[in-house]
Parts: structure tokens; C-alpha cells; sequence
């Protein structure tokens, strides 16, 4: 009996097999390359990032400065730069970069300055961004608000000692959009006739910092009226200036 | 002899289509450098920092963080640049750049501070061969 010989097309199956895996693997890797290269090519949204932090801290340093005196038409006139020094630096197309500041009480031109006489502070500035990027085929239209709020609590307590003195306890709290934040500087002042004074070591004036954006002030003076006013002036570390303003409450 | 030739021309059809699959190394070096580059600066610009070093002309400061941040073994040099176009930094923010393929990538970047500042970085990255 012949016996057939099949060495032939044992070949070209193990070849073909073979050819299939060489051609299978190179399509992963392909694909695994083109997936990374993807990734790489959106540049665009590195320069998203890159603009939102910007108008953050557009945001912040306006806020600081209105904060401490500024005029209120530096918000506008900050973003409007900002906006301007993004739109002419998009390396791969045309960038527009576009901004409406929150006009809805309690702000005004994006501006909410708020330091009362009930123990609240409150500086805020906020503004809605629209990011447009034109891009070979590609129009990404990115909407996104940048709302900064540092808000201060104070709570203050007295006791009446000797004549007019009086042991005066005041805590305040320090808030960065909600979350504790810790003060640079905190002065307090307390009014006594027409005058505002700052205690000192005579008045056994301390302060505890509990380190998580609560601190306790305590000090002895004589104080004439029969209420207590005090004032606490603060700024965050980002230098965004608060205060807040009470009337202590006798224990 | 027929499946020895159907053999090597599979083999040979196989070679020549996974070639042309193959993506040019190159430009992979080049966009992973392009975005090594823009994440150093993205993580250094997190909570401002880069534009208060830029503010307080910390260019010794910048280099040691981009030292850190960038892989090893790439070369790089940054330029700052106001927003008037003008370059600011008068000292060299870098370990020399070398390389045969230079990639650049330009970040625009404000400052935290009252009087908001806005910088152009300008940072070129090659692999170090």
C-alpha cells in the first residue's frame, strides 16, 4: 500500500498558523501604539488644563486684590486679559476663550464682599468660562465655573470681672469654598468708647491655633459699654482678605 | 514544490503587512516627550506654584522640580516668556539640552498673586543620548 505523502500541506498549515500569529500580534501592538498615540495627540486637553488652572488663579489673585482695596472692575479686567493671552497661544489651531461674571445676588460683577456685623465674613468672586477650541476638524466647546469663596466665622463671649473689666472669648473659623483653610494673619480688635483696640500682652491677650482652620483668642480689658464689639481681620494663604465683625454675648 | 513557494509567499505577504502596521518610532518619542513635558508642567503648576517661582524669579527652584519630575534621561530647557512676549528668565532653567530630536511645549500659566501675571513657558525636551 502507497503511502500518501502530506508533508507539503503540513507546511503550508504550519506556515499559514504561523503567519496568523506574526499577523495577529503585530495588530495588537498596533493597536495597543495607536491607543497611546491617541492619548498623546490630545494635546488639547493638557491645554484645557492648563487653562482652567489659569483662570483659577486668575480668579484668586483678583479676589486678593479686591479683597485688599481693589476696585471691583479688576475681576473683568484680569479674566479679559487672560482670556485674550490664552486665545493667541493655541498651538494647534484657534483657541477662544470667553467669560460672563456671576451677576446673581449676592454678587455683583462676579464679586461677593460680605463682612458683616453678625459674626460672618464672606469674600467670593465667581465666573462662568466657556473654552473653545478649533482644532484640524475637531470644535470642543468646554463649559466650566471657577467659583472662590473664603468665608470666616466668629463667635465671641465676655465675663464681667473687677470695675470695667471684662475676660472677652472669641473663636473663629476660616473656610476656603467650604473646607477648613488656615489663616496668614489674624488681627483682632475689640471697641472700647469710640475707639478700636488691638489687645496686647498687657491683656493676657493668647491665641490657639488648632491647626485645622479654628482658632481661640482670649483676652482681659477694660471695656466701658456694657456690650462687647469685636473685629477679627484675617487672610487666607492664598491672601484673599476677610473679616467679620460681632457682639460678644455675656456668659 | 507548489506548497514550498505558497509557504514563503505567505511568509513574505505576512512580513510586508506587519510593516506597514508598525507606527513610526519617532514620532512616538516625540509625543511621549510632548506629553512627559506638559504633565511636569501641569503637576508643578498645581496650586500655583509655578507661577509664584515665576514671580519670584525662583529659576533654580523651577529646575529642581522639573529635574524630579521629568523621566530620566531626557534633556531640557525652559523659557519664560512675560505676557508681552519678552523672555524673563536670565539664567539658564535646564541640564542642556542634547539631543538629536527636539520637541517643544508651550504652557500658559497665570500667577496667584494680586497683581495676576501671565507667563508663557516654553520648555524643549530631547531623549539624552
Amino acid at each position: 500500500m502507497k503511502k500518501k505523502n502530506c508533508s507539503g500541506q503540513v507546511l503550508l498549515i504550519g506556515v499559514l498558523v504561523i503567519a496568523l500569529l506574526l499577523l495577529s500580534t503585530e495588530l495588537y501592538v498596533y493597536d495597543l501604539g495607536k491607543a497611546v498615540d491617541e492619548g498623546n495627540q490630545n494635546s488639547f486637553s493638557d491645554f484645557i488644563l492648563a487653562v482652567r488652572a489659569g483662570s483659577k488663579y486668575v480668579v484668586v489673585g483678583s479676589l486678593a486684590n479686591i479683597s485688599h482695596g481693589g476696585t471691583s472692575v479688576t475681576f473683568g479686567n484680569n479674566l479679559e486679559r487672560w482670556s485674550s493671552f490664552v486665545g493667541s497661544f493655541y498651538q494647534f489651531g484657534k483657541g477662544i476663550l470667553n467669560f460672563t461674571l456671576m451677576e446673581v445676588t449676592p454678587y455683583s460683577s462676579g464679586i461677593w464682599i460680605s463682612w458683616g456685623t453678625d459674626g460672618l465674613g464672606v469674600s467670593g468672586a465667581y465666573a462662568n468660562f466657556t473654552l473653545q477650541l478649533l482644532d484640524r476638524g475637531m470644535d470642543i466647546n468646554l463649559k466650566y465655573a471657577i467659583n472662590i469663596t473664603t468665608t470666616f466665622f466668629i463667635q465671641g463671649t465676655y465675663k464681667e470681672m473687677q470695675g470695667k473689666s471684662k475676660q472677652v472669648n472669641v473663636t473663629c473659623n476660616l473656610l476656603n469654598e467650604g473646607n477648613p483653610a488656615l489663616a496668614e494673619n489674624l488681627t483682632l480688635y475689640y471697641k472700647n468708647l469710640n475707639d478700636w483696640l488691638t489687645p496686647d500682652p498687657h491683656n493676657n491677650y493668647t491665641i490657639i491655633d488648632y491647626g485645622n482652620g479654628t482658632y481661640f483668642m482670649s483676652f482681659v480689658a477694660d471695656i466701658s459699654s456694657s456690650t462687647v464689639e469685636i473685629s477679627v481681620h484675617t487672610s487666607d494663604q492664598r491672601h484673599i482678605q476677610v473679616q467679620a465683625n460681632a457682639t460678644c454675648l455675656e456668659i | 514544490m507548489l506548497e514550498a513557494f505558497l509557504a514563503v509567499l505567505v511568509i513574505f505577504s505576512a512580513s510586508i503587512i506587519s510593516i506597514s502596521f508598525s507606527p513610526p518610532t519617532s514620532f512616538e518619542n516625540e509625543k511621549l516627550l510632548s506629553t512627559s513635558g506638559t504633565q511636569a508642567l501641569i503637576e508643578l503648576d498645581r496650586d500655583g506654584t509655578l507661577g509664584k517661582l515665576i514671580d519670584e524669579r525662583n529659576w533654580t527652584a523651577i529646575t529642581e522640580n522639573l529635574e524630579i519630575l521629568l523621566p530620566v534621561g531626557v534633556s531640557y530647557n525652559v523659557t519664560v516668556y512675560d505676557d508681552a512676549m519678552h523672555q524673563i528668565n536670565d539664567s539658564t532653567i535646564g541640564n542642556g539640552l542634547k539631543g538629536q530630536k527636539v520637541v517643544s511645549v508651550e504652557y500658559p500659566c497665570a500667577s496667584q498673586s494680586s497683581e495676576c501675571h501671565f507667563y508663557l513657558v516654553r520648555l524643549q525636551l530631547a531623549f539624552a543620548r
